[in-house]
């Protein structure tokens, strides 16, 4: 199935969970949140969230800013 | 001590992470600075990009050193995406601590008052201590005291200007007039600026730019420190009145008038 993380298009295997994507991704790292069409799943949800074709990932971190 | 939301700070200078040349001197200015309350930006993850990370000596150092994060909504346009932003935040970062930051215009940077009401508003309602940037503008401020802020973030002068306390007048009135907490925050360029805001009864400051681009960031987050603490040591010591004529400090009684 086809996803976007961040506008990026990528192909994934069916049912796959946040936490495997984000296993792939290697971005499982503390500090990181992400929304799925814009709704926000919080990490404790990552391991049972299974994602759906066309789903759009929007990926956050905290950097540096005033 | 000063009390925000239910944290208390024994620093009353909170500081940016923003525009440091690299990560680990940003954390060494950051902990000489003696700050509790450190702020910082969200981005999306670049996936093309190897992983950076700025923070991670700053955070690394986050218990040891009782450093408070308070991310921002910088690049929000408006309320709805602010409020995005801030719930994101809270998930990366564990805090319910929210700078908002709403400035459409690139140039000035200046925040838009009615998008900030708005967000702010929702966000304190959902629970948020929410901690809004905004013009020094005295009828804004009471308006976010009433829809729940836990502190105001008046601007001395626009982001990164260094140019002081332009809006000095306004921020006075908006001390005299406040029942939360007053972080002047913005255009601080130099410690005497900093000195000023409290000296004048500013609850706390927030300088980033003028630590970062310092010639010696460590040195010059000292001076900061310093500035901060003799500022409200004279706020609190009460400073005497002014005038346009003289009133001798030395006694002038006629004591040469013999000659």
């Amino acid at each position: 199935m086809q996803i976007k993380v961040n506008n990026q298009p990528m192909v994934v295997e069916t049912a796959l969970s946040l936490d495997a994507l984000l296993k792939q991704l290697n971005h499982l790292e503390q500090g990181v949140a992400l929304a799925v069409n814009r709704k926000i799943i919080s990490r404790s949800q990552w391991g049972s969230y299974q994602l759906n074709d066309g789903d759009n990932i929007t990926l956050i971190k905290a950097t540096a800013g005033g | 001590m000063l009390k925000i939301a239910d944290k208390t700070f024994s620093s009353r200078l909170f500081t940016g992470t923003g525009k440091f040349s690299n990560s680990q001197l940003m954390a060494d200015a950051i902990i000489a600075s003696g700050s509790e309350l450190v702020t910082m930006a969200l981005k999306r993850v670049d996936l093309n990009e190897q992983q950076d990370n700025i923070l991670g000596p700053l955070l690394d150092s986050q218990l040891e050193h009782n450093l408070n994060l308070l991310p921002n909504t910088s690049g929000a346009r408006n309320a709805e995406e602010a409020i995005y932003a801030a719930q994101l935040a809270r998930e990366a970062l564990g805090t319910h601590f929210v700078k908002i930051e709403i400035h459409p215009d690139p140039k000035y940077l200046l925040p838009d008052p009615i998008e900030t009401l708005k967000a702010c508003e929702t966000l304190s309602a959902m629970g948020f201590a929410v901690l809004p940037y905004v013009h020094a503008d005295p009828v804004l401020c009471k308006r976010l005291e009433e829809v729940g802020v836990a502190a105001v973030m008046p601007l001395g002068s626009p982001i990164g200007s260094n140019l002081g306390l332009k809006t000095k007048d306004f921020i006075q009135i908006i001390i005299e007039q406040s029942s939360v907490p007053v972080v002047v925050d913005a255009g601080i360029g130099s410690p005497s600026d900093a000195a000023l805001a409290m000296e004048m009864g500013a609850d706390a400051v927030l300088v980033n730019s003028a630590i970062a681009v310092a010639r010696d960031p460590v040195q010059m987050a000292i001076a900061f420190k310093d500035a901060v603490i003799a500022g409200r040591r004279a706020f609190k010591a009460g400073l005497g009145g002014r005038s346009l004529q003289a009133k001798a400090s030395s006694p002038l009684t006629a004591f040469l008038d013999d000659f």
